[in-house]
């Protein structure tokens, strides 16, 4: 812009130059004027020159130093572009691995006990094992790690191990597939997996009031699992009627998989099946299960027919201001090797605020119900076919969302046999005393 | 007498118990991102009424604070979707109850177009085809040869569980949707995008234009009326869960938020009295 105005000025005075050359020609000699007039005009012209070359330079310095900068900028926009292009790929990639890793969910708890055992002094009783000897440990109770994959809407797999005591063992191990066609949601379950039968079985001892199941349920379903294949109706929601019922039929070992025999085979050849249904109403829920199978001693022992019927009843409510009440009942009666077996509890649990709970439990199992004359005979076997009933009481306190601690007390009534109570009147009813104090951690 | 004082000792106990599940913790607010500027406007104005309450408002969306209800890291969940029954079972498991539902506010789910954009309303049935990605140029609405940029929430979001079962009758979205952390994120994209299209809570319109809904009856934008009679075809209700009945404190503010000086900051943000 200042060098065209030095040419323009250039220009005018040249112009104004010559005007004044002819104003002073008409006084001067004519050929010294023109000659000093061209002097002045090849000066002037000159200088014009040199000032287009140093505008053309200017020019080219500028268009060189724009086009440096717009080069530049280019180069950088490019830079950030590719940069950008690299993070939104790291992203995907990111996403894609964290699709992967959402699909897999990883649970488990620990329960560090404290038990205390006071048994009864029954050291007079014959043939007892328990000698009126108080017994008391810290011990692992439940050390477990679940991993469940979801690859997507159809398919599921679990692996579930065990580390407690000393031990470590395979809890779980299924494959399930669902059926994404209907909406009453069918799946098939194929592998180790909890017995459906009743509901105690199925509720994990990380959420439970009281540290240990009812008896019923230790004795019947000794380990809560068993191998097998189980089809389910488990209805998508709002499906009408049928979003409130679950059904479950299995088919099944029998042996579960605490059985020290067969650990993990099953000598019957027709195997145990179990049907369950369930209506949950939200406040209310009920169930009613069945089972029907067979089992035997040793492999070449006879079949005795194994068969069981159960009903449960669950409410919920809050009746008092600081927290909510369960009533849950849980009935069993069937026929275990060769005998009339009646089992079943009543629970009482009451939430005092957020961070306290109440539960109280009575339970009974009489594994013969119609023939304990002719099973107590004063042999080895006295202690293991008594009728027995808990009285169980614990205070639940959650720290915070993870760890639970958990006080409780049991009380273990045992009803000895007919035989037994003739000759030692006085142990006609004797006990058991428990005291557990855990800590559970939850993830 | 030994009854007399084991029946004392065991209501003082569970007095004490009550009285430490409850003690210096005050109240959280967690959940729903539509209603996290109700949820501050209640907790500033209940808190300056009452100089010794704390309340803390949070979001991260109605699925978040189902979950913190659940694990006990909050006390009242915001939530803009009826909780399911899946969650109610484990609330159940926890809890011993389904957890305690009081719609607090109405709504109306609004479709948010960028101001220059010349569509005015849609149908239902053109709603679900642009969010299911059936329908992918304005063109195919009577609009300009654009393609359609299609904004939402994440699946967090109880807006975006409410959307899909209403508005789209639970299909699936598509996978073009760009998915956004709050609704405020949503109007600002769609406020800044000529082609863009957005959903999330009446309050939060503003700097775009709100899409009427054309229905047999007639063509309706969220207001008073069209919500209150449910003619606004995507009206809801937003809820407070609680895990118990409120008593105390908690009592205190649920009965101040239902009352008509609560229900007026309600209509101050921009939703809608729930009587």
């Amino acid at each position: 812009m200042g060098i065209n105005k030095v040419i323009f000025t250039g220009l005018a005075l040249l112009a104004a130059a010559n005007m004044a050359s002819a104003q002073t020609a008409k006084k001067a000699k004519p050929d010294t004027m023109v000659i000093e007039m061209k002097k002045q005009m090849e000066q002037l012209v000159s200088q014009v020159s040199t000032l287009n070359q140093e505008l053309n330079a200017a020019k080219a310095q500028m268009n060189q130093n724009e086009g440096g900068r717009i080069q530049a900028a280019e180069e950088s926009a490019s830079a950030a572009h590719d940069k950008l292009a690299g993070i939104d790929e790291r992203i995907l990639t990111v996403e894609s691995d964290l699709g992967g890793v959402k699909k897999l969910k990883v649970s488990g708890y620990i329960q560090t006990r404290f038990e205390y055992i006071n048994h009864d002094k029954i050291d007079t009783l014959p043939n007892a094992t328990d000698k009126g000897t108080d017994s008391s440990w810290f011990y692992v109770r439940r050390g477990r790690i679940k991993f469940v994959y979801t690859p997507g809407p159809t398919s599921q797999y679990c692996i579930y191990p065990d580390f407690s005591k000393n031990t470590v063992s395979l809890k779980e191990a299924w494959i399930t597939i669902k059926e994404p066609w209907t909406p009453i949601g069918f799946s098939l379950t194929m592998g180790q997996m909890n017995w459906p039968f009743g509901v105690e079985i199925e509720r994990s001892s990380s959420t439970r009031e009281l540290p240990e199941r009812s008896t019923a349920s230790g004795k019947l379903f000794k380990g809560e699992r068993d191998r097998g294949v189980k089809l389910s109706f488990t209805p998508v929601q709002k499906a009408g009627m049928l979003s409130a019922l679950t059904v479950d039929l299995g088919v099944y070992n029998g042996y579960g998989v605490d059985n020290s025999t067969f650990t993990w085979n099953d000598p019957t050849k027709p195997k145990d099946f179990i049907a369950r249904a369930r209506a949950d109403l939200g406040v209310v829920s009920l169930t009613a299960s069945y089972y029907d199978g067979h089992e035997k001693s040793s492999v070449t022992s006879g079949n005795y027919y194994k068969g069981r019927l159960g009903g449960s009843l669950e409410a919920y409510y809050q009746f008092l201001p600081f927290g909510g009440t369960a009533l849950l009942a849980e009935g069993v009666q069937g026929i275990q090797t060769g005998k009339k077996v009646l089992g079943g509890y009543v629970m009482l649990v009451q939430n005092i605020g957020d961070k306290f709970g109440l539960a109280f439990r009575a339970d009974t199992y009489d594994p013969n119900t119609s023939s304990d004359t002719t099973l107590f005979g004063g042999t080895a076997n006295d202690l293991k076919y008594e009728q027995t009933s808990n009285l169980s009481a614990a205070l639940n306190y959650w720290w915070d969302d993870a760890v639970r601690f958990t006080l409780s007390a049991d009380r273990t009534l045992y009803h000895t046999g007919m035989m037994i109570m003739e000759q030692h009147p006085k142990y006609k009813t004797y006990q058991d005393d428990k005291i557990t104090a855990q800590m559970q951690i939850k993830f | 007498m030994t009854k007399k004082i084991i029946i004392t000792a065991a209501l003082v106990l569970v007095a004490v118990m009550a009285g430490l599940s409850q003690a210096g913790r005050g109240i959280t607010l967690k959940g729903s991102d539509t209603m996290l500027l109700l949820g501050q406007r209640w907790a500033e104005i209940y808190m300056q009424k009452n100089p010794g309450a704390v309340i803390q408002v949070t979001g991260g969306g109605s699925g978040v604070g189902i979950a913190a209800l659940i694990n006990g890291s909050t006390e009242i969940c915001m939530a803009s979707r009826s909780m399911r029954d899946s969650e109610k079972q484990k609330l159940r498991e926890r809890y011993f109850n389904l957890g305690h539902e009081i719609p607090v506010a109405k709504d109306g789910v609004t479709l948010y177009l960028n101001e220059k954009n010349q569509i005015s309303e849609l149908t239902l049935d053109q709603i679900k085809d642009i969010y299911t990605g059936n329908t992918t140029n304005w063109s195919q609405l009577g609009g300009p040869d654009a393609k359609i940029i299609v904004y939402g929430r994440e699946n967090s979001s109880g807006t975006y569980v409410f959307f899909r079962e209403v508005a789209m009758k639970n299909a699936d979205y598509t996978s073009s949707m760009q998915s956004l952390p709050g609704t405020a994120a949503v109007v600002n994209a769609v406020a800044k995008d000529v082609y863009g299209i957005g959903y999330g809570g009446s309050a939060y319109a503003k700097g775009v234009k709100e899409v009427a809904i054309k229905t047999a009856k007639g063509s309706f934008k969220p207001t008073t009326e069209t919500v209150k009679s449910g003619q606004y075809p995507l009206a809801r209700n937003l809820f407070w869960y609680l895990r118990a009945k409120p008593s105390g404190e908690m009592k205190k503010l649920v009965d101040w938020v239902l009352s008509p000086e609560g229900q007026e900051i309600v209509k101050k943000v921009g939703y809608f009295t729930i009587k």
